[in-house]
């Protein structure tokens, strides 16, 4: 690798990282007041969500069923202080039940969002169902 | 006549815990009819030992509500029961009738269903007096969809929001299976109501299962601790790693997400659906 080439990596790198620090930012300081932004994903594909430029850095993607064995939807661990719910309420492409609980990722994002939930220091500041 | 009095009001026969009064032999006020035994409030004191006194060994047969009459009320002097005999009796016709509701006639599920429990003071006028009667009443009775539901949890005035009940109906393409706790997601709904008493059921048709949030702080403490998905994956880990039926399954991930010292209890009923076992985690 050549070093101008691994200069190059590294401030992309940098400049990647940079912008994901400063997502999580923008979500701190204005998800109170922004039900709107989240509001626009409801009836989108689950993948929309996932090109958000604030959402786009997560750290954890985790399945989750509120009748065990039959999928609801996903949680997106942003940072340890803030993570979305994304619901899906009716299934096209993922079998929504399943009794060991293996669902398919890319399966579910074709689905298409009924609901986000967004939480911040694990209280609710969104919800895209209420008032 | 010597004994005999009568004023404004004095014709309604009920008191203390809403049962009626027994004022031929010591007065009025002085004794009380619940039932299954005679109260007197003087002392504090059933005159005879609780039916049921074999359900609470180490305590006197002779007390009412086990000395605690802010937290436990005693059903017809049966023994005394505590906010989740309470949430479940109130709850219970309506449970097993929307657990029927939530199929169809060929064993394909309608939707789940979920209503709310409130406590409703409502003022009575008695003669001249006021008392105020308290019931737990079920109330916002909504349908979800086939894995899920949406909680309608409005209260009205002088109504107190202390539980919920969901269904958890799984239909023959989903092994119609009975007896299903809670999921990670249903643990998690307690996070907005973690005040202390408040009761999660679920219907699973041959049984019902309750949370409780038995130490408030403590529940606080682990909600602000861990995250929906902490949660979720603590279920997902202990599932997934359980061993047996689906239910025990799910009953093992249950207990090992909440630990020992959640502040939140885990009881399942019997098949009656009237008594409660507390389901502890396994060391």
């Amino acid at each position: 690798m050549t070093y101008k080439f691994k200069h190059l990596l590294l401030f992309c790198i940098l400049a990647f990282s940079s912008v994901c620090s400063h997502s999580q930012k923008i979500i701190a300081n204005n998800s109170q007041m922004d039900s709107l932004k989240y509001s626009k994903y409801i009836g989108n594909e689950v993948f929309n969500i996932l090109l958000d430029d604030e959402i786009r850095c997560y750290q954890k993607f985790t399945f989750f069923d509120t009748k065990p064995g039959a999928l609801s939807g996903a949680i997106i661990t942003i940072d340890s202080n803030f993570y979305i719910e994304v619901y899906v309420s009716e299934y096209k492409f993922q079998k929504q039940f399943n009794e060991e609980r293996n669902w398919n990722k890319s399966l579910f994002y074709r689905e298409a969002i009924s609901r986000i939930k967004v939480f911040q220091d694990n209280k609710c500041i969104v919800d895209t169902k209420s008032p | 006549m010597v004994g005999r009095s009568w004023s404004v009001g004095s014709e309604y026969r009920y008191g203390f815990n809403s049962y009626e009064k027994d004022d031929e032999i010591k007065g009025s006020g002085n004794s009380y009819d619940f039932g299954a035994r005679i109260y007197d409030p003087r002392l504090a004191r059933f005159l005879s030992i609780d039916p049921d006194f074999k359900q609470y060994p180490d305590w006197s047969p002779y007390v009412f509500a086990l000395n605690n009459p802010i937290r436990l009320i005693d059903l017809a002097g049966r023994g005394p029961i505590d906010a989740l005999k309470k949430a479940n009796t109130a709850a219970n016709a309506t449970a097993n009738d929307y657990w029927k509701k939530s199929f169809n006639e060929d064993k394909t599920v309608v939707n789940e269903w979920g209503f709310i429990l409130v406590e409703k003071k409502t003022v009575i006028k008695v003669g001249t007096s006021e008392e105020i009667k308290t019931e737990v009443i079920v109330k916002n009775i909504v349908p979800g969809s086939s894995g899920s539901v949406e909680m309608n949890r409005t209260v009205g005035e002088g109504e107190t929001l202390i539980g919920e009940l969901h269904t958890h109906p799984y239909s023959v393409s989903e092994g119609l299976h009975e007896g299903i706790a809670f999921s990670g997601a249903d643990i998690s709904t307690l996070r907005d109501y973690a005040k202390n008493d408040y009761v999660q059921l679920v219907e699973a048709g041959d049984k019902r299962f309750g949370l409780v949030i038995t130490d408030e702080k403590k529940a606080e403490a682990f909600f602000k601790e861990k995250s929906s998905a902490d949660i979720q994956k603590s279920w997902d880990d202990a599932f997934a790693s359980a061993k047996g039926t689906f239910q025990e399954r799910v009953k093992t991930a249950v207990t090992s997400t909440l630990g020992s010292d959640s502040g939140i209890g885990f009881y399942e009923s019997d098949a009656k659906k009237e008594e409660f076992t507390e389901i502890k985690p396994t060391e």
